[in-house]
């Protein structure tokens, strides 16, 4: 297949997608929507994740930390002053972030530069640390953040988090987002860069006596895939209307960990489908929550049973699935081409 | 600071120390013999609480037996996880058995949220732990001296098993080489499962203290100290039982001394802590006392 | 027809050549252990160097020491007279040495032809931005890099095999794939470690052939680290013998064949294990 027939399709495709949108936008029930939205969320995060993690094979747990940097950059450069004054009633915050309001688009991409920055100086000490060291490193940097921002009250309001954030977030922002996102790194894997952070992950050693730079693409990996996360942070802050510092722990990385394993390391399109995914099945097993009647006797809900079953499925896919539900099938026109001759045949 | 309040830090700074240590030798140990970094050990500690809550609460038992009761459940609790989480991967790449034990870690957590619910619980403490000893003007609890001197004998009895006892000698021929272990005939995976029971019987002991200590028990418990004695191992230098300890020690000293005596900064403990962690990782990978490893081919 | 070309080059004074690569006084120590000692070589541009010696000489520590994978205790590494003791691995490459590794280091989850592809990577100049735009300038480069992978899998005979991937391919295959990938970062200098391991008879033949093939096209300097006289002694226009990193002996084929030295401390050895 011709690449600008496979562009004309992708343009195709994103054009239905962006009606969607405005349909989805006008009618969709409000709380699928807002579901919808987290899962876009969280695709991004795990596209990005899977830059470091699965075509970089660099382990990285600091993605919760990346995403409060932009969700708290953002944050305060999005809302209203008056907004700001109202949460900061213990110790005000420092001038002159207390009168500073810009566009939404602006301050997203500020939040993701910051993250970014972050990611540099998290990526720079790969060269010295590897694997689970790697790994520990990364956690240990998103737990300063957290409790940094527990204790820098005059910027981050401390423990109290900031509350009343504006909702920009809708579907247009997420899904643009995600398509950016998408396009940024499905064009990074597949260029020269690309294959060299793939070399990288498969024998550092043999990648570097091809004359690859290891510092300078592992930290490209963590910029890139740092600033993505700092965006959907932003993004995330204006959908839930509140952050905290603690709502970005350890856990929220898991998650995401979870979702990039399922969807199959170094995949994109399991990242995407299993991300949206997660939080309609999320939303979903809230049912094993609340009291069920079956054959009228009544079932009491049990209080995280969901986050249980959450966890038995992250087992299982561990121990099972270590190719994820997607292997290394990635969504190619190709691929759609093929599917439709099939059935051509068939009939 | 007056010296009597000093004193009465320094020994709740020795006794917190040494029961991050203990947990920290749970790290060490499995570390050390299998190379994973567990994940899940925090939270087996928290089990070990629960496995006494349980068998003294509701069981009756009485308080000793409860404890030794949960010790023994406790190990074979780290057995299980190992066979079940951890040997399926052994022959994939170190990584996936690291995501193994995040996962384990997770399950654990929301297995107790379910099975014991989220409420905190009190812990049994028998009268004379909760006594204080009055020395002059220093007030020590008699837990402190209790948890000191049973660390010590815990000490003891793990150097004995691991220089004087044959499955100790297995478990240290298998830290340096899986081959040489095979090929001196010695069973990898029963080793491996002795690790992880005796790893997980320390983490229980220090559970008894910590639960003494702070006797409200909670599904999320094993995190703080979990983090702590692991950030002691690796600060140890992650595999060596002696980094183990002193790593333990000097935990718990920054935990207690340090908001003591700057009280106006004790918010930044943690981030403090933390930033010692990747410190000590990015400039001595090994670890203050762990040894050097070749670098790469 | 090759072996013609062969002679032409051994009657060229080698005076003359200009020197590509030279080691003085080289010495590695892992802490008390000397892996090589006082090494050194002047080696001559468009030369065929073996470098032979029982295991644990120290042969592939001297690999790993001219392209920095570890760094030299004492001594000093000239590549076309530029110092390149102290430069990092990558930098080392680009200037124009590559190697192949004794236990074949391919990417095994990529496929043959991006194997290659890769090492084109080190002389791109399309910046992060200009790939991911896909600007006409990437394109360009990227057609180029396709082209030339297409070129170097036929020389080495593996481009029925372009989309496989690199762990599917035989052993002697992806010791090919690794040469082929070598030649891609366009090297002056050629470093090829134990080429004929595992190679069946008749695989060693055409690899000799491959190697003063590609040495013709490509105007390369090769050194090759092998055990397999036949290799050696085919293609070596000059032998160096190491015996627990010390040199034992220089020459070439026929004055090693019959250094008593050499006979003693390797040769006999290595009769036993061919």
């Amino acid at each position: 297949m011709k690449r600008s027939t496979r562009v004309l399709l992708s343009l195709m495709l994103i054009i239905v997608i962006y009606i969607f949108v405005y349909f989805s936008e006008l009618h969709m029930d409000p709380f699928i929507k807002r579901i919808l939205n987290t899962g876009l969320i969280y695709a991004i995060l795990a596209v990005s994740l899977n830059l470091i993690n699965g075509f970089t094979g660099q382990f990285s747990l600091g993605h919760a930390g990346f995403m409060a940097i932009g969700a708290y950059t953002s944050a305060l450069l999005y809302m209203s002053p008056e907004t700001k004054m109202s949460n900061f009633f213990m110790i005000p915050l420092i001038s002159p972030l207390d009168r500073i309001q810009i566009p939404f688009f602006w301050a997203l991409i500020i939040g993701g530069l910051m993250a970014a920055g972050a990611g540099f100086i998290v990526g720079a000490p790969c060269l010295r640390v590897r694997g689970d060291y790697l790994a520990i490193v990364t956690y240990g940097f998103s737990e300063i953040i957290r409790s940094l921002f527990n204790n820098l009250q005059n910027i981050t309001n401390g423990p109290l988090g900031l509350k009343g954030l504006p909702t920009y977030t809708n579907l247009w922002w997420t899904v643009s987002w995600t398509i950016v996102t998408i396009i940024v790194i499905k064009r990074i894997v597949d260029s020269s860069y690309g294959r060299a952070l793939k070399a990288i992950r498969d024998d550092e050693v043999a990648a570097e006596n091809l004359g690859i730079n290891l510092f300078k693409h592992k930290v490209l990996a963590f910029v890139v895939g740092a600033f993505f996360a700092g965006v959907a942070g932003g993004l995330l802050g204006s959908l839930l209307m509140t952050i905290d510092p603690n709502s970005f722990s350890i856990l929220f990385t898991y998650q995401i960990i979870m979702i990039i394993l399922l969807g199959g390391l170094g995949n994109i399109t399991g990242s995407v489908v299993v991300g949206i995914g997660f939080a309609f099945l999320m939303e979903w097993l809230r049912f094993v929550e609340m009291p069920m009647h079956i054959f009228g006797i009544e079932i009491p809900g049990i209080l995280g049973m969901r986050m249980l079953i959450f966890s038995v499925l992250l087992m299982l896919t561990i121990l099972f699935f270590r190719q994820g539900i997607f292997g290394q099938r990635e969504f190619s026109w190709e691929g759609v081409a093929k599917l439709f001759q099939k059935r051509k045949v068939k009939e | 600071m007056g010296w009597s309040l000093f004193m009465q830090h320094l020994v709740n700074a020795i006794s917190l120390g040494f029961v991050f240590g203990l947990v920290a030798v749970g790290y060490a140990l499995v570390y050390g013999v299998v190379k994973l970094v567990n994940f899940a050990h925090g939270d087996v500690f928290m089990m070990a609480a629960y496995f006494m809550f349980y068998a003294s609460v509701l069981f009756g038992f009485p308080w000793l037996a409860a404890v030794i009761f949960g010790v023994v459940m406790t190990a074979l609790l780290g057995v299980g996880i190992e066979k079940v989480a951890y040997r399926p991967l052994r022959k994939y790449p170190r990584i996936n058995s690291l995501v193994s034990s995040i996962g384990m870690s997770f399950l654990l957590q929301n297995f107790a949220v379910v099975v014991f619910g989220g409420i905190q619980r009190s812990f049994p403490v028998p009268e004379m732990m909760r006594k204080t000893i009055i020395l002059g003007e220093v007030r020590i609890q008699a837990v402190s001296i209790y948890t000191i001197v049973f660390s010590i004998l815990m000490v003891l009895l793990l150097t004995f098993i691991l220089q004087k006892t044959k499955i100790g000698l297995a478990m240290r021929i298998l830290s340096t080489d899986f081959d040489t272990a095979r090929l001196m005939g010695i069973n990898v995976d029963n080793t491996i499962s002795f690790t992880f029971a005796l790893g997980s019987a320390l983490a229980a002991v220090s559970a008894v203290f910590y639960a003494l200590r702070y006797p409200q028990i909670f599904p999320f418990m094993g995190q703080y100290p979990g983090s702590r004695a692991f950030i002691a191992a690796v600060v140890g230098g992650i595999g060596s039982i002696k980094g183990a300890l002193i790593g333990g020690f000097l935990l718990g000293m920054l935990t207690v001394l340090l908001p003591a005596a700057f009280p106006e900064y004790s918010g930044y403990r943690e981030a403090l802590i933390f930033a010692l962690l990747v410190i000590v990782l990015v400039f001595k990978p090994n670890g203050l006392f762990g040894q050097e490893a070749g670098e790469k081919a | 027809m090759i072996l013609q070309a062969v002679e032409v080059e051994r009657t060229t004074e080698p005076n003359v050549r200009q020197t590509v690569l030279k080691l003085e006084h080289v010495t590695k120590k892992f802490g008390g252990l000397v892996a090589v000692s006082d090494f050194n070589v002047d080696l001559k541009e468009g030369e065929l160097l073996g470098l032979i010696g029982p295991n644990g000489a120290g042969k592939t520590t001297i690999f790993n020491l001219i392209t920095h994978v570890i760094p030299v205790t004492e001594g000093k590494i000239e590549f076309y007279g530029k110092d390149i003791t102290k430069l990092s691995t990558d930098r080392i490459i680009k200037l124009g040495i590559a190697r192949t590794f004794q236990n074949i280091r391919l990417f095994s989850n990529m496929s043959v032809k991006e194997n290659i592809m890769t090492a084109f990577h080190v002389h791109l100049k399309s910046d992060l931005f200009t790939a991911v735009a896909f600007l006409p300038k990437y394109r360009e480069e990227e057609e180029f890099i396709q082209q030339k992978t297409w070129e170097l899998m036929k020389e080495v005979g593996i481009e029925h095999l372009a989309d496989h991937k690199s762990s599917s391919l035989p052993y002697g295959l992806q010791r090919k794939l690794e040469i082929a990938r070598a030649l891609a970062t366009s090297p002056k200098l050629l470093l090829l470690d134990e080429p004929a391991a595992g190679m069946n008879p008749d695989e060693t033949l055409e690899l000799n052939q491959l190697i003063l093939r590609i040495r013709e096209r490509y105007k390369l300097t090769v050194i090759v680290i092998e055990h397999d006289m036949k290799v050696i002694m085919n293609i070596s226009e000059r032998i160096i013998v190491l015996d627990h990193g010390v040199t034992i002996a220089e020459g070439t084929p026929s004055e090693i064949q019959q250094n008593p030295l050499v006979i003693k401390a390797y040769l006999g050895v290595g009769d036993e294990d061919a």
